[in-house]
């Protein structure tokens, strides 16, 4: 969220910039080419139905994914450098396989879709929920495949009622389908969907306190140990992992783990969505690699700062939870999660 | 050392002294050793947490799930555990709220009486205090009557910063009622919300009640706010979404991405890899 100023700027911001030192950037390589962004379909213009879904690609081949088994998939992740795009930006495919794959007393495990987005400046899960609701179904069956998992719980907030439906949609044509269900996608492998609404609690999209909704509670967090992976939904295992993060798996799967990591830099691998908002002239969500300067989003995608960027008074780089960082800095800021750490602040949903 | 200590300790303990009671702290305490009583805002839309009884919100009110619903609920409580059919509340609990909607001895308007969250713990075999517990905890369950149509209007930073307040206070002005306040028609609700998610399309407000179903109406003007409260009160359904021909979250000058026809990502051999 960028804000504008109205007086001018006080001194004291010129010392905080003078102490930072940026680590060594890659060269920008100028943005994303259209065959390379992973949701083609992020405007939701086209057929948002199974048949357009399959069109460009959902479902292609997720049988085969499956049945390669949990070690290929959580290796393809690990492979990737994906990390976590619901803003604490942990390593996927470490946190993927903290599940367990021995339960002696064969309780299911479950994997729970956190799309409660209620981080104030994001709306990047919205798109996918609503416009390529497709993928991230593609994207539970794979992973759920990969934590030997019985079942996915997508927690939806309450207020999107609309993405809602258009969800619900999506999974009864999936079911109708085959893609998911008994013998989702003729793999062999059995797997539920269900979507879960909230009703409007923002503590809800912290883990625990999701997991304490979906158990039909109010959604006060518990403590960590134990931790999910452990005790979670109903006392089973359970993995909780935002939609984005479970939406680019499928691609990831059939690309390659190192086509992901081709982009960014060491430790900030892969694309993500970035929302605009804010005074900018043209804001809008956006699919961009990670370590894409800040500058470069506000003014290429956001069509600049209102009054132009000498106007720019503060930008909140990842949804409100973030420190917001000057304009100074907004100038040399790059957009990933060490980019950001330099200047006391952390990409978080990567919401501007 | 300690003397000179005690004796800068005493001096500032004057100083306390004589500043309580100079005219500034007198403004604050103006009557010493008296506690002053203040009362907090007035709460909104069941923003309290007990419950009280009125003749038509009480134990006794006779509230049941139309045929139509209890079939709804045979679907949602089969995507739990059947051990674990307390999961199915909150979806029970919308439900309940969207019936009233249509119930006239509820105002036709979407709340849950204490009777409809009897009888959901009756439905789910739960103590009654834990469906009280998850109707109190979430802000979108209305546990007394409010208006026809609930105007949301979101003001968090990405909206407030667009003029949200700007489109509050146009609408209170036009319905001349203040925040969280009902018309006297009792057709329209206002309030502010938290983030509504749509912070690409600011500023916006969320509408829920029988014609808008919780739709978002984005890209908001003061003027369009208000031609959008008109078309509701003719009883029509104003044009969901962005206000101003935006497509989705597409900016306003157009997409900078994805300009042409979808494609689909190249696979590789999955048998060789």
């Amino acid at each position: 969220m960028l804000s504008v100023v109205r007086r001018a700027l006080p001194q004291a911001s010129r010392s905080v910039s003078r102490g930072l030192q940026l680590q060594s950037a890659r060269a920008f390589s100028g943005g994303l080419a259209d065959q390379d962004r992973i949701f083609q379909n992020i405007y939701g213009e086209h057929d948002t139905s199974i048949k357009g879904a399959m069109k460009i690609g959902d479902y292609h081949q997720t049988d085969k994914i499956v049945q390669k088994g949990w070690q290929w998939i959580i290796n393809e992740i690990k492979k990737s450098g994906l990390r976590g795009r619901g803003g604490a930006g942990f390593p996927t495919g470490l946190k993927y396989s903290f599940m367990p794959k021995n339960k002696p007393d064969n309780r299911p495990s479950y994997l729970v879709v956190n799309a409660d987005e209620s981080e104030p400046c994001t709306c990047k899960d919205r798109e996918i929920l609503r416009n390529e609701p497709h993928k991230l179904v593609d994207g539970c069956l794979i992973v759920g495949s990969a934590m030997l998992a019985k079942a996915a719980y997508i927690y939806i907030r309450g207020e999107y009622y609309e993405e809602y439906v258009a969800l619900q949609r999506a999974v009864d044509e999936a079911y109708r389908e085959g893609k998911i269900g008994k013998n989702a996608c003729n793999s062999g492998y059995d797997f539920d969907v269900f979507v879960h609404r909230g009703a409007g609690a923002y503590i809800c999209g912290e883990e625990t306190a999701m997991i304490e909704s979906l158990e039909g509670k109010q959604g006060k967090p518990r403590l960590k140990p134990p931790f999910p992976a452990n005790v979670g939904l109903w006392g089973c295992p359970t993995t909780v992992t935002n939609v984005e993060t479970v939406a680019v798996v499928p691609t990831i799967c059939r690309r390659g783990g190192d086509w992901f990591s081709s982009f960014g830099r060491d430790g900030n691998k892969g694309t993500k969505l970035f929302n605009v908002g804010g005074n900018v002239n043209n804001p809008c969500t956006v699919e961009e690699e990670l370590g894409v300067p800040m500058r470069y989003l506000i003014e290429k995608h956001g069509g600049g700062v209102k009054g132009g960027w000498d106007n720019l008074q503060a930008v909140i780089p990842g949804g409100v939870s973030v420190p917001m960082i000057t304009a100074e800095m907004a100038d040399k800021a790059v957009m990933d999660f060490d980019g950001l750490r330099e200047f006391k602040s952390a990409l978080g949903t990567g919401s501007m | 050392d300690s003397s000179t200590m005690a004796a800068a300790l005493r001096g500032g303990l004057r100083r306390v002294a004589t500043t309580m009671r100079s005219t500034s702290m007198q403004n604050l305490y103006p009557a010493m050793g008296v506690r002053q009583f203040r009362a907090s805002n007035p709460a909104f839309a069941g923003a309290i947490y007990n419950h009280v009884d009125t003749p038509d919100n009480n134990a006794d009110t006779p509230w049941d799930f139309t045929k139509e619903n209890y079939d709804k609920i045979k679907e949602i409580v089969k995507k739990y555990p059947p051990n674990y059919k307390r999961s199915a509340v909150m979806p029970l609990l919308f439900l309940a709220q969207k019936q009233c909607e249509e119930m006239p001895e509820f105002g036709n308007s979407g709340w849950i009486p204490l009777a409809a969250m009897n009888k959901i713990a009756k439905v789910l075999d739960m103590p009654e205090m834990r469906v009280y517990e998850v109707a109190t905890f979430y802000t979108m369950y209305n546990r007394t009557k409010i208006g026809k149509h609930n105007i949301q209007v979101c003001t968090t930073s990405p909206c407030m910063v667009r003029d949200a307040y700007g489109i509050i206070d146009a609408l209170k002005a036009h319905l001349g009622i203040g925040v969280g306040e009902t018309t006297p028609d009792g057709l329209f609700h206002l309030m502010e919300a938290e983030c509504l998610g749509a912070c690409c399309n600011a500023p916006m407000m969320q509408i829920a009640g029988p014609i808008c179903n919780d739709a978002y109406y984005e890209d908001l003007t003061p003027e369009s706010a208000i031609a959008i409260v008109e078309t509701l009160r003719k009883g029509e359904a104003p044009k969901k979404g962005s206000q101003i021909g935006r497509h989705c979250s597409i900016g306003p000058n157009g997409k900078t991405v994805l300009t042409g026809e979808p494609q689909a990502p190249p696979c590789r051999d999955l048998d060789a890899c």
